[in-house]
């Protein structure tokens, strides 16, 4: 059945966007939570598993970065001015990258999403509804993962990690002479525009004061449950229960999976795999009749799982 | 979904465009001019101006698409034909929103007159043309100022395009909508998409009450009826230029150090 694209306001009345194959995740927080290690690791999982993965960050298209730069280095932006640039970036972003890697069913993992636009829009603008008006072209992820952090963790993991600058510090509102309370103040009026948000746009808040590792684990549960439809591939995800399934499904799992460790270890890889890929497909699927069901091994390495007998049988 | 069916759908109030309910609260007045290319408008805005500076009027007048914040970036989207339908209708949208707080605003604050020639009008018309939702944009839009005179240059298709077309050797990719796929011969494309601009505006110009002037008549003619409607809306407006700022005749600038000798 064809999935309609739920999007925030009017959407994209000049694009087909129906039966979008892939799953939008957005990892939202505030700056120093954690995001771009949790994306890596992210990122490394879901390849292992043969998802293909396109991650996504906050103002990153060639198009606009200049323009983006431009206006953060001089001072003589306007604040409207500041949220269009950033919407056209993302507007870019998603018309060039997002959409295409959804339509071919990626799993785009967007690093800081539309609310940072909105929450960092509703302290410099008073008018919060048009900002969101002019997000209505963009599509509502499947999952939204807030990770938190109060203020006492923050600011050590900020000073760490390569100090405050102008922005973060919220020094264009001038709202304190020095870069530290402003920054203290300004956070933390961040932390509440993105609190405020969780229950109107179904934010899953997650914790980010606990280890990289419990937070990871946290994630994958979440995106686990998401990505879990009946076409996708579920394979070697420790601890999750084994799942008899079909050799038509068998067939599917292994493409993905060569696909991913081709994607993974590069060319070598290619020659090997590569030839031997169609024989083993057939091999399963001549012996099993497609009614027969066959447990499909979980936990293994990718490395390992490559079964003996893909050997080119010909030598 | 057509344009043309998503356009009914706008939010509407008693049949007007909810954008504009109110006019702005400045001292100085905003004029514009609205119209496809080759409507003439560029012409008669001049002429206006002009003729207010004469009357010792001060004038600030801001073109379409001239902030530096964007002019690279759009330049290079174009060149490049990277632009999709939002990134080109939000890049207007930033364009504008920076020179309305940098060149619309503190003039109309500072009780001058103010001269645009093209207005949002202009991104209703060619956005919608290109895909974007007509609500969408008119609420990206939602910062805009009401302006106090609008002129809507009314020209019949093949008018507008014999003036283009005899003045410009060669059209832009985007200028004669080739994004759009309407055809391959640039100048059968530009045929087509002013066309169906010129239905956009005048939805437009029923939705915002534009004031039109018919682009056929002679151009002293149309200039009379521009003073005219400008003229009504100038009534008990004072604010004019009180000395000109010619400083030449000021004695100490005959010794000013000359320029390549200036440190």
């Amino acid at each position: 059945m064809p999935k309609e694209t739920k999007f925030f306001g009017e959407g994209l009345p000049y694009l087909k966007t129906e039966d979008l194959k892939g799953k939008l995740i957005a990892i939202e927080g505030t700056d120093g939570v954690g995001r771009s290690t949790q994306i890596d690791l992210l990122e490394e999982w879901l390849k292992v598993q043969g998802f293909g993965v396109v991650v996504t960050g906050w103002t990153r298209s060639r198009l606009m970065s200049r323009s983006i730069e431009m206006a953060k280095n001089g001072n003589m932006i306007d604040r409207m001015t500041l949220s269009l640039l950033y919407a056209t970036d993302f507007a870019d972003r998603l018309e060039n990258q997002i959409l295409p890697a959804l339509r071919s069913g990626f799993v785009v993992i967007a690093d800081r999403y539309i609310y940072t636009a909105m929450a960092r829009d509703s302290i410099r603008n008073p008018d919060l509804e048009w900002i969101q008006n002019v997000y209505g072209f963009a599509p509502v992820p499947d999952l939204i993962c807030y990770l938190r952090l109060d203020m006492e963790n923050l600011i050590p993991r900020i000073i760490e990690s390569g100090g405050m600058n102008y922005w973060e510090s919220g020094m264009d509102l001038h709202l304190c002479d020095n870069i530290f309370d402003s920054f203290k103040k300004y956070q933390k009026t961040l932390i509440q525009a993105y609190d405020n948000m969780v229950e109107e746009y179904g934010f899953e808040v997650l914790d980010a004061r606990r280890s990289v590792n419990d937070i990871q684990l946290d994630l994958r549960q979440r995106i686990r449950e998401v990505i879990q439809g009946p076409k996708n591939i579920l394979t070697s995800i420790p601890g999750l229960k084994e799942e008899p399934v079909g050799a038509s499904e068998i067939h599917e799992r292994l493409e993905h999976r060569l696909n991913a460790m081709i994607s993974r270890f590069g060319g070598a890889y290619e020659a090997v795999i590569k030839p031997a890929a169609p024989r083993m497909v057939e091999n399963l699927s001549t012996e099993s009749s497609d009614d027969t069901v066959i447990p499909f091994s979980t936990g293994l390495s990718p490395l390992e799982d490559i079964p003996e007998d893909s050997e080119p049988k010909s030598s | 979904m057509s344009s043309l069916e998503l356009a009914k759908s706008i939010p509407a109030k008693g049949g007007k465009s909810v954008l504009f309910q109110e006019g702005h609260k400045y001292p100085g007045k905003l004029f514009i001019v609205e119209g496809i290319d080759g409507s003439g408008k560029s012409t008669q805005i001049r002429l206006l101006h002009s003729w207010l500076e004469a009357q010792g009027f001060p004038v600030f007048m801001t073109e379409w698409n001239s902030s530096e914040v964007v002019k690279k970036t759009t330049k290079e989207g174009k060149k490049k034909k990277t632009l999709t339908p939002t990134t080109f209708s939000l890049l207007h949208a930033t364009d504008f929103a920076d020179r309305l707080f940098y060149q619309i605003l503190p003039p109309l604050q500072a009780g001058m007159i103010v001269l645009a020639d093209r207005y949002v009008f202009t991104a209703f018309a060619r956005d919608v043309v290109r895909g974007v939702h007509p609500a969408w944009v008119r609420k990206v839009y939602g910062f805009a100022i009401k302006p106090d005179l609008a002129f809507y240059f009314k020209t019949p298709l093949q008018v507008a395009i014999d003036r283009i077309l005899s003045g410009r050797p060669k059209l832009k990719y985007y200028e004669a909508g080739m994004d759009l796929d309407l055809s391959n011969k640039p100048e059968e494309s530009f045929k087509i998409f002013q066309g169906m601009i010129l239905k956009e505006y005048d939805r437009i110009v029923d939705e915002f009450g534009l004031s039109v002037i018919d682009a056929t008549e002679a151009i002293e003619e149309q200039q009379r009826i521009v003073r005219l409607r400008v003229q009504e809306q100038l009534e008990g407006f004072t604010t004019k230029r009180r000395n000109y700022a010619k400083r030449n005749k000021v004695f100490w600038r005959r010794f000013a150090i000359p320029e390549n000798r200036r440190p």
